[in-house]
């Protein structure tokens, strides 16, 4: 076999050949595996936003975040509500319990709470970083959602490190004093520790922009009633479990009553309040039984924003139930006699609370007198229930007690309070009973601790209102060294103080 | 440890044919492989049991739970102690793991795979030679891990989700093709060779792993005899894709064997690289001078070869998982939000991020003396730009490192690798040599990225609160840094640190950390024997290293950070650590002066770095090779018999722990090999 062989042709022949291959061998080249997807691919089209919003949600409902640490593990833990880590102080809750904050494995819980909200941040910066440009992309409404909510959560975040990390303006008025730093861009420069007031203010504006994008959509379609939904449209269904317009409106309310701006806080706590979209389940017929497709043992109708955990059995029946002859080192749970406090049983009328041990609905489970687990958590096997898997952040009691702190007059304060007493089926309070403010602040912490067992909320409160003794307490006197959490080590040795 | 066994059985055939100018060769292996794990578990979970435990029932039996501590008054079991970590995904009270492995476990994995290498030559003239070669490989894989009911990890789960089977598959298969054109002519006194070729790779492979529970019975392990699914969970796999395409070239030309002259060229592309930077080209060329055929040597007894050589190229690498320089979101595997799954990011994508390319200087020599001493000696210069580098960040930005090319890298270095034939008989195989190879570099930074120096020259600015540097001109790649530390406290304890104001405290600070030492050795190598008379013979392997220092982890994590509450603990614990005031010892205290634990944990400190030498015997063999007349007459030859062993000792300035999950093994091999 002889072949033609010309020089010149054969060495032009190759050099086209040769560019030819380039060309194709770099379209050869550009391949992904499907499970992965890069910034440009992803946001080149609305549903790799879209995408990019469910991960934060996703991130937040990790064991780290509110999936655990943040609702029902730590901060009540903190909040002495669980007698089984006031009695053990061998393990990480225990030491938490005592605020030793200098122990390894303490450190190492609150290292990881911060880097998990921080890098849920900057999931919620990379959205907002191009979407704006990026606006022709989305339909109807999903622009004012994608960008709203990715606002909402980040500012959510911020606060709740502020609330953790940084001493409240009672335990430390000055306003300038340092708290942690506000991130606003996808970098890997740190940003500044700012002061306090600054931070309040950049949430301020960020909820204010979130709540003008996500007035557009205001419509809240209940869990309970999604159960036999068929729809296929589901980015706007379960509005509950993400920021939703009257959440943003809800985390405003918090935040001004934080500052002590009375005012606002009443205002926006009015309007969520008003907008009558959520309501409370009624005490007669709601049933908390796990194993119903029905019951509503987390009181799902009154979630103004509330996570869907989708592995939440796991952790529920792990600190919520023992299988062995006796509670589990790690169970959390509390005495009878202290929930008989708490809840008032002696008091005439106060046995019946929903809420309570003594509830004809009972959301307890009593393994013995001092074992008493709280079962608001429980996952049914094998049951679709769409009330189940779901820990809440901010609930519609708590719309009534801010208004009801941040009301002008008594009597208002008290038609607020009473409505939730109502629907807790406890008798309501008479102004000539609770005639000073004194007496309505102590009605209000018993409200807080009562609604929001396992919710991780009473320590905010202990906190705000700065109060140095807590009930129940093996943590000692507090003070501003056991309310604020230390910064993590690495952010001391590569951030910016 | 006990039962546990990896069984290989590789089968092989080789196939070579001629005709004309066509060679095909084509090379199948198949191999399949079976590996079982210990019912026994990891060694290390029986290095922290507590000596004072027994196994055993007063029956003989084995405990299933090995502590049982009554409170005196109420008759009732302490629970404040089930915090004890079994390593097997329990955390609970302490189980007997000799009692797990009793039971009817599965923990089993295997594969099999046909890996087929074909290549085909074609002598087209007497001066080209085309080659095309292709390669594919498949693997596929299993694994089977089956845990009955009674385990002790199922103490305190559900009667009905009790038992669980976790089965996994995997597949990985690989496509690869060489074609090269190969060139060379002879005229005068000139020899070219000349070659041009391309490659292309395609690589892809997935997993699938399934969780069944609830088996009841405990000998029904097969995994379609589950109640159901582990609630909550759904099918979990991966997925992975990567291709390769290059072109390399070489040219190469001599002149009367004396004058040598060598170019390369290479363009490599792959789907790792952002579509910015998808290829990448590199260059080298050499000289080399043959002195021992020059006429002025030529006469010389005694120098058999003496060629000295220099070559000048680039090289680079990309040494980052690709979402370090593209930023890339995977999505949720485990989980869902109301049905839908979202992404997370897996990192900062550093956008400017490039190829890190390394500038080559090798300057050499060859020697061979009186057909005795091999000298080979390499001096080189290799100058980095843009070397890659982890950048630690704070946590507030989301991330805790990326990837930046942090600057430019310098590394001097020397090679010499020497033998010497202190018996050489051509008659017979009668020889005795020994060898010594040193290496020596070192590195340091040239120049730091604009961003780096931004960084170090605010951290200067505020010295007390902002991050030390980390990257400096000047500064060795390899430094160790640590807060400087006087020792430990006979007073109270503690250990007494300097701050970089130069004060003494008791508190660690990070920010106080300086260079307390550089991992890099001073001179490191290899050194050994052959040797082999009338056909018994023997080899021995070492290899060394002087100079340099390392951070001792193991005397942080075995004998200051540990919890002796609920672990057994390391001798020196009990013996080297500070107990009361007066104590001068090496280790911190276990309870400070008024008798409290001391619970905070040991950070970065200039105590636990020490000096890094090294002298280990790596492989020793002796043999004996049968006589070819010996064995004639069944028709062998090159007949031998050699035992050997791997790993014989060890001899380490520090003295630190290498491992604790399988036990060492020192093995021997005896091997017959002979050809027909």
């Amino acid at each position: 076999m002889k072949i033609i062989y010309n020089n010149k042709a054969y060495s032009v022949l190759l050099i086209i050949g040769l560019g030819i291959l380039t060309q194709s061998c770099n379209k050869w080249l550009d391949v992904q595996p499907s499970t992965q997807t890069t910034e440009e691919k992803q946001f080149s089209s609305e549903q790799g936003y879209k995408d990019a919003l469910i991960g934060i949600y996703q991130k937040m409902a990790q064991a780290n975040s509110y999936g655990k640490e943040l609702s029902y593990g730590c901060l009540d833990v903190l909040a002495q509500l669980y007698q089984s880590k006031s009695n053990a102080n061998t393990d990480t809750y225990g030491q938490m319990a005592r605020y030793n904050y200098t122990d390894a494995t303490v450190k190492s819980t609150l290292s990881s709470l911060w880097t998990t909200q921080y890098s849920t941040i900057a999931q919620a910066n990379y959205i907002l970083k191009d979407i704006d440009a990026d606006k022709g992309l989305f339909t109807g409404v999903n622009y004012q959602l994608v960008k709203g909510e990715a606002l909402a959560t980040r500012a959510l975040l911020h606060f709740d490190l502020l609330r953790l990390f940084a001493a409240s303006p009672v335990g430390n008025p000055t306003e300038d004093s340092p708290s942690i730093p506000y991130m606003t861009a996808f970098t890997v420069n740190p940003g500044k520790v700012l002061p306090r007031a600054e931070v309040l203010a950049l949430l301020e504006k960020d909820l204010k922009e979130a709540e003008a994008l996500l007035a557009v959509y205001p419509t809240i379609d209940q869990i309970k009633d999604n159960a036999a939904n068929t729809s296929l449209e589901v980015f706007t269904m379960f509005r509950q479990n993400r920021l939703n317009v009257w959440a943003v409106k809800a985390l405003l309310a918090r935040i001004y009553l934080y500052r002590g701006d009375k005012v606002n806080a009443l205002k926006y706590a009015k309007e969520v309040i008003d907008s009558q979209k959520f309501e409370f389940v009624n005490g007669n017929t709601n049933t908390v039984n796990a194993a119903s497709t029905t019951s509503n043992a987390i009181f799902s109708t009154e979630h103004i924003f509330s996570i869907y955990k989708s592995n939440l059995k796991e952790l529920s029946d792990r600190y919520f139930k023992t299988e062995a002859g006796a509670p589990e080192n790690e169970d959390l749970f509390t005495t009878l006699t202290n929930l008989n406090s708490w809840y008032e049983i002696a008091v005439a009328g106060h046995a019946i609370d929903i809420r309570g041990p003594q509830a004809s609905n009972s959301r307890w489970n009593q393994f013995n007198a001092t074992t008493v687990y709280n079962t608001k958590y429980y996952v049914g096997n094998n049951v679709t229930n769409v009330n189940q898997k779901l820990v809440p952040v901010i609930k519609l009691s708590e719309m009534y007690y801010i208004a009801a702190e941040a009301s002008e007059t008594l009597e208002q304060a008290l038609s607020y309070l009473n409505k939730v007493r109502t629907a807790r089926l406890i008798p309501t309070l008479s102004a000539s009973t609770i005639s000073t403010p004194t007496l309505l602040e102590g009605e209000l912490f018993k409200e807080y601790r009562k609604d929001f067992y396992a919710e991780g909320q009473l320590w905010y409160y202990y906190k705000r209102k700065n109060y140095s003794t807590l009930q129940n307490t093996v943590g000692g006197t507090m003070d501003n060294s056991k309310y604020v959490f230390p910064l993590p080590d690495n952010e001391i040795e590569f951030g910016l103080n | 440890m006990k039962g546990s066994s990896r069984q290989t059985m590789t089968g092989n055939t080789f196939l070579a044919y001629r005709y004309k100018n066509l060679i095909f060769k084509n090379d199948l292996t198949l191999v399949s492989n079976k590996g079982t794990n210990s019912p026994y578990g990891s060694f290390r979970q029986y290095a922290q049991l507590n000596p004072y435990w027994t196994p055993y029932n007063a029956d003989g039996s084995y405990k299933v739970y090995l502590e049982d501590i009554l409170n005196e008054e109420t008759g009732k079991r302490l629970t404040n102690f089930d915090s004890y970590d079994n390593l097997t995904g329990y955390v609970g009270r302490p189980v007997n793991p000799l009692y797990d492995a009793t039971l009817n476990l599965v923990d089993q994995t295997n594969y099999h795979s046909i890996i087929n290498n074909f290549a085909l030559e074609w002598q087209a003239y007497s001066w080209l030679k085309l080659k095309g070669t292709f390669a594919y490989l498949y693997q596929a894989d299993e694994s089977d891990r089956f845990l009955p009911a009674q385990h002790s990890s199922f103490t305190n789960v559900a009667t009905f989700e009790k038992g669980s089977y976790t089965k996994g598959y995997g597949k990985n298969q690989r496509y690869e093709g060489i074609f090269s054109a190969n060139f060379n002519k002879t005229f005068d006194k000139n020899l070219i060779f000349a070659t041009l070729g391309a490659n292309i790779s395609q690589e892809n492979n997935h997993t699938e792993t399934f969780k069944v529970v609830g088996f009841p019975n405990a000998s029904m392990d097969n995994m379609s005899q589950g109640l159901q699914f582990a609630t909550g969970t759904k099918p979990e796999g991966t997925e992975n894709i990567k291709r390769l395409a290059g072109l390399f070239s070489n040219l190469s030309f001599s002149h009367n064997s004396r004058y040598l002259l060598d170019f390369s060229f290479r363009l490599d592309g792959s789907s790792q690289f952002g579509s910015d930077n998808r290829f990448a080209p590199f260059w080298s060329a050499g000289a080399g001078w043959n002195l021992h055929k020059e006429h002025f040597l030529a006469q010389t007894k005694g120098i058999d070869r003496l060629k000295l050589r220099y070559s000048f190229g680039y090289t680079g690498s990309q040494n980052f998982d690709s979402f370090y320089g593209k930023t890339t979101s995977q999505y949720f595997n485990s989980t869902d939000y109301r049905g839908m799954i979202g992404t997370y990011l897996l990192g900062f994508g550093n956008n400017a991020l490039a190829w890190q390319k390394t500038q080559k200087n090798n300057l050499g020599l060859d020697l061979t003396l009186f057909k005795r001493f091999d000298l080979t000696a390499n001096y080189y210069i290799e100058k980095t730009e843009g070397s890659i580098a982890s950048i630690s960040t704070a946590p507030s930005t989301g991330f805790d490192q990326y990837k930046e090319n942090m600057g430019d890298l310098e590394a001097k270095g020397w090679e010499l690798y020497t033998r010497y034939n202190i018996l050489a008989n051509s008659a017979n195989r009668n020889n005795w040599s020994v060898f010594v190879n040193l290496f020596s570099v070192k590195t340091k930074i040239t120049k730091v990225s604009n961003t780096i120096a931004a960084l170090n020259k605010s951290a200067n600015e505020k010295l007390s609160s902002l991050p030390i540097t980390r990257y400096a001109e000047g500064q060795s790649q390899t430094a160790i840094w640590a807060v400087p530390s006087l020792g430990i406290d006979p007073a109270s304890g503690y250990e007494i640190f300097r701050t970089r104001d130069g004060k003494l405290t008791n508190t660690y600070n990070p920010l106080d950390q300086v260079i307390v030492g550089d991992s890099r050795s001073d001179v490191e190598g290899t050194f050994g024997t052959n040797f082999e008379y009338n056909g018994i013979g023997f080899n021995a392997f070492f290899r060394f290293r002087l100079g340099g220092q390392a951070y001792n982890q193991t005397l942080a994590d075995r004998v200051e950070n540990v919890n002796a509450r609920l672990y057994n603990v390391d001798r020196r614990v009990a013996q080297e650590r500070w107990m009361k005031q007066g104590d001068h010892v090496f280790y911190k205290g276990l309870i400070d002066a008024d008798g409290y634990a001391i619970s905070t944990p040991t950070y970065a400190t200039s105590r636990f770095v020490q000096n890094d030498n090294l002298l280990s015997l790596e492989s020793v063999s002796v043999f004996y090779r049968f006589k070819d007349q010996l064995t004639k007459r069944w028709r062998m030859s090159n007949t031998k018999i050699s035992l050997y062993s791997n790993d014989v000792f060890r001899m380490s300035s520090i003295r630190r722990e290498r491992g604790l999950d399988y036990p060492f093994a020192r093995s021997f091999t005896l091997q017959l090999s002979t050809s027909f």
